[in-house]
Parts: structure tokens; C-alpha cells; sequence
């Protein structure tokens, strides 16, 4: 992977290249550490040193035909600052060994949820405190399924069916591949 | 038998020489203001260019931009001025009395510590070399890296480069010299 020189890279701060180069750039910088620490110094020294110069002031009167090129090179060094900064945050910051999955769906938590905590409308102080204290989120008990198969899996999806001739109520745990893996009936308590 | 023969001076050049004072005499002396810190003194050193000029018409005629040639000479004027210290001590010193003897009690202390920032700039300025000075100054002063090129006589490639160094070099030197209060 080719490294880009301090020259190109400042450059591209002030956005003074070709769109292509550009987007090659903003490409390497995201996956090169060396390259977006550069980056990142290369903003930091652009913007004190605007800073300063701006000290000198005048320059409302150079806001005409001439001074319109470098207007929005300026205007970009905070965000490209930014940029340069979550890049190589991005790359410092520990990555996981295998791809992320899925966002799981926590089997122990579906039916806990849809129980509702009554709380009186008016009630007094002390009776309030106990309501509140009722409202507290209590460990879910363990709910147990039967395997389907001996496959193990991590995560999966519960969805509520009909069961048989009786239709009797039961809830199946669907994995990712949509293979039904665990059920278990569901009694009249558990509705 | 007389042979009467008329000179007569081209006017695209006369032209392009007014153009260029209508269209850039304010932003020249603008910059000029911004490295001397004088406006009266900006305004005499951008006579002076924009005199040799229409004096010498023909210097633009083989530049392929004379705005960037204008700005060229004018900065390379302006940081010649800034150099003489003695001078322009003395007229920072006039004008900054002036200054304070104009602006309200509450604002006399940022008057003069912007006063003293501009004079720490351009002290470190003054002490650069004159090319890197110049790429700060006309980068600073809104011309694009094609005009910077073309006004210094570089290979556009080049500006980058140049610039990150000038500006590492500034840093530099405003550091060891002031530390790192801006």
C-alpha cells in the first residue's frame, strides 16, 4: 500500500487536488496509520498557523474574485481536522477478531417485556416509594426450551405459533438461517 | 520629403494595466496592510507596484497572469518594508499610541494584546525566508495553489510541499520565540 508525501496530503487538506486523487486519498487515510496521524498534524499546524495570520486582520477586504479559491480550502480545514481526527481514532481503537453479528435477540428477555408494571394514579408518598420500588426491573427467570436438534447456537429469533390438532400455543426459536431450533408450550400463566 | 512616424502604445496593455487597479488595487492593499500593519504605508507601497507597472506595461505582457504577478511583487514590496525594522518600529509605536488613545478604557487591553499578536506574527514573518513567507502571505490571502504557482514561478505539484513546510517552519519559529500562547 503506497504512502502519500506530506505535500499530497496537504493538498488534500485544502481539497487542491483532482476529485480522484481526492477520493483515493480519503480512501488510504482511513485504513493507514501512519498516513492519518500525518493528517491530523498536518491540520492541527494549518490551523494554528491561520489562526495566527489571521491576527492580522484585513481580511474582510480580500473577500473578492482572487480571495474566492481559498475561502472554502479554509472553511474546510475544521471539518477535514475532524475527519482526520475520527480516522485515526478509528484505527487506534481495538478491533474484534470476527465480524460483529447480528444485534442478538435475548431469549430470556421477549416475555419479561411484555409484562406492564401498574402504578397508581394518586397514591401517597409512601405507597409511591413501594410502587417505585415494585417498578425496579427484576432478573428474568430462566425460561427453558426443548432442542429441536444438538446444534448448538447462540442466538435466535422467538416467534409465538399454533401447535397441533389443538392449536395449543408454543413458542419456536428460529436461528439466523430460519431453521426452527427449541420450542416449548406455552401455558396460560405465560400469556 | 519628412517621414512622420507615430508611436503609439498598445492598448490592450493600457487596458489590462487599469483593469488590473481597478479590480485588485483594494485587495493588494489590504495584504500590504496585513504585513506591514499600516494602512498609509500599505497604500504608498501599492502606488509604487501598481506605478512600476503602468510604467513598464509590457512586464505583464508575457505573463501568463499578471494578477499573480501583481501580488508577487507587491508581497516581495511589503515584506521588503517589514524587514526595516527601525521604521516600521517606530510607526507601530506611533500607531499604537494613536490606537490607544482612540479606543475606550475596557477595550485597551485586547487593543493591545492584539496589537502585540499582529507584532508577534509579523516579527516571525520578517524572520522567514522570503519564499516561505511569500507562499504564507498569498495563501493566507485567498489565492488558489494554480496562482500560487504562477506568482512564484513553481511547479503546482510543488505547493503543497512548499506550503507544509513554511508552515512547519512557522511553527517553528512562533513557538521557540513565544511559546505556545497564540
Amino acid at each position: 500500500m503506497k504512502c502519500y508525501s506530506e505535500g499530497d496530503l496537504r493538498s488534500y487538506l485544502d481539497r487542491e487536488l483532482p476529485p480522484g486523487a481526492i477520493a483515493a486519498i480519503a480512501a488510504h487515510i482511513s485504513g493507514c496509520r501512519p498516513c492519518a496521524a500525518s493528517l491530523s498534524t498536518l491540520s492541527a499546524r494549518a490551523q494554528y498557523v491561520s489562526s495566527l495570520l489571521g491576527e492580522l486582520g484585513e481580511l474582510g477586504e480580500l473577500s473578492g474574485a482572487g480571495a474566492s479559491a481559498c475561502q472554502p480550502a479554509l472553511r474546510w480545514l475544521p471539518a477535514a481536522a475532524l475527519a482526520a481526527a475520527l480516522a485515526l481514532l478509528f484505527i487506534l481503537l481495538p478491533k474484534p477478531h470476527h465480524p460483529a453479528p447480528a444485534p442478538p435477540i435475548p431469549i430470556a428477555a421477549v416475555a419479561p417485556a411484555t409484562q406492564p408494571v401498574r402504578l397508581a394514579a394518586v397514591a401517597p408518598a409512601t405507597q409511591r416509594a413501594r410502587a417505585r420500588k415494585r417498578a425496579l426491573p427484576r432478573k428474568p427467570k430462566p425460561q427453558y426450551f426443548l432442542a429441536l436438534d444438538n446444534e448448538p447456537f447462540e442466538v435466535g429469533v422467538v416467534r409465538r405459533v399454533a401447535f397441533g390438532p389443538d392449536e395449543l400455543p408454543a413458542d419456536v426459536v428460529f436461528s439466523p438461517d430460519g431453521r426452527p431450533r427449541a420450542i416449548r408450550l406455552v401455558s396460560d400463566s405465560q400469556n | 520629403m519628412t517621414v512622420v512616424i507615430e508611436v503609439v502604445q498598445p492598448a490592450l496593455e493600457e487596458t489590462a494595466v487599469e483593469a488590473l487597479y481597478r479590480e485588485h488595487h483594494p485587495r493588494i492593499v489590504a495584504l500590504l496592510a496585513r504585513i506591514v500593519g499600516d494602512r498609509q504605508q500599505a497604500e504608498d507601497i501599492a502606488a509604487d507596484v501598481f506605478c512600476k507597472l503602468s510604467q513598464r506595461p509590457a512586464a505583464i505582457g508575457g505573463c501568463d497572469n499578471p494578477t499573480a504577478w501583481v501580488y508577487r511583487v507587491a508581497t516581495n514590496a511589503g515584506l521588503d518594508a517589514l524587514r526595516k525594522h527601525g521604521r516600521r518600529r517606530l510607526r507601530e509605536e506611533q500607531a499604537g499610541v494613536e490606537i490607544l488613545r482612540r479606543a475606550a478604557p475596557s477595550d485597551a487591553l485586547q487593543t493591545v494584546l492584539a496589537a502585540e499578536r499582529q507584532a508577534c506574527v509579523r516579527a516571525v514573518l520578517a524572520g522567514l525566508k522570503p519564499r516561505d513567507a511569500q507562499l504564507l502571505l498569498l495563501r493566507s490571502s485567498g489565492l488558489a495553489y494554480r496562482e500560487i504557482a504562477q506568482a512564484m514561478g513553481i511547479a503546482l505539484p510543488s505547493v503543497g510541499t512548499l506550503l507544509a513546510r513554511a508552515e512547519a517552519e512557522f511553527e517553528r519559529k512562533y513557538r521557540a520565540r513565544y511559546g505556545d500562547a497564540i
